[in-house]
């Protein structure tokens, strides 16, 4: 999912999906709302730099394997 | 214990009632400063009618405040749903929510003078306050409360 206008594209829910995890799960895990994995994961909201190391620690990967900009951004 | 989606949605809620009775109050408190205390003319019934609003407001703001306030101690007590109801997403819908109270403040401002000016309208300090308290905190805690459930979606 690209985040609007940032050029900011995530894997959060593929990976999450991956892994088994609901939303909820996961923003229990990284102390969040489900609807702030929500708005991740729609690109609506850009999560901060601990936030998005938390989220990539959780789900075992490296962040920029989570996070990642577009190349015609 | 409820879950934090739980407590999510109780505080959206009892939001959207305080922001509600707020408004009902403090509107009909300013429309009573300016028509009635001011002493210009104003219908009876208009002038029950702000009465009732002030008083049935103040009455349902005070329960919906109460009710938020130990709603405030319950999610207190428990750190996870403190934590997680207070994450970035929801302090930067905050900010959002104070940024544009400040803009309508200003306009507000702006208004006032533009009226004084242009129309020879002038507004008291006390009417012009009472409005700028009635706009600004409606503003803030509807714009969080439509946030926080555009987010929801």
């Amino acid at each position: 999912m690209r985040h609007e206008g940032t050029g900011l594209a995530n894997r959060l829910k593929e990976l999450r999906a991956e892994r088994g995890l609901t939303q909820e799960a996961l923003a229990e895990a990284v102390e969040v709302t489900r609807k702030t994995i929500n708005t991740v994961e729609r690109g609506r909201f850009v999560p901060s730099t601990v936030l998005a190391l938390k989220l990539a620690a959780v789900l075992g990967v490296r962040v920029e394997e989570v996070f990642f900009l577009e190349k015609s951004a | 214990m409820k879950t934090i989606e739980q407590y999510e949605r109780m505080r959206r809620s009892l939001m959207t009632a305080y922001a509600a009775t707020f408004f009902v109050w403090a509107g009909a408190l300013t429309g009573l400063f300016v028509f009635v205390i001011e002493d210009r003319a104003v219908p009876d019934p208009v002038a029950l009618l702000l009465l009732i609003g002030t008083v049935g407001g103040f009455l349902g703001w005070a329960a919906s405040g109460l009710c938020l306030f130990l709603l405030g101690r319950r999610i207190g007590a428990d750190p996870k749903a403190r934590t997680a109801l207070n994450d970035e997403r929801s302090r930067q819908n905050t900010e959002r929510a104070f940024i544009a109270g400040f803009w309508v403040l200003t306009g507000l401002a702006a208004a006032a003078i533009a009226l004084e000016v242009g129309f020879g309208v002038v507004l008291t300090g006390k009417t012009l306050g009472l409005a700028m308290i009635w706009l600004g905190v409606t503003v803030v805690l509807s714009l969080f409360v439509v946030l926080e459930s555009r987010d929801a979606a």
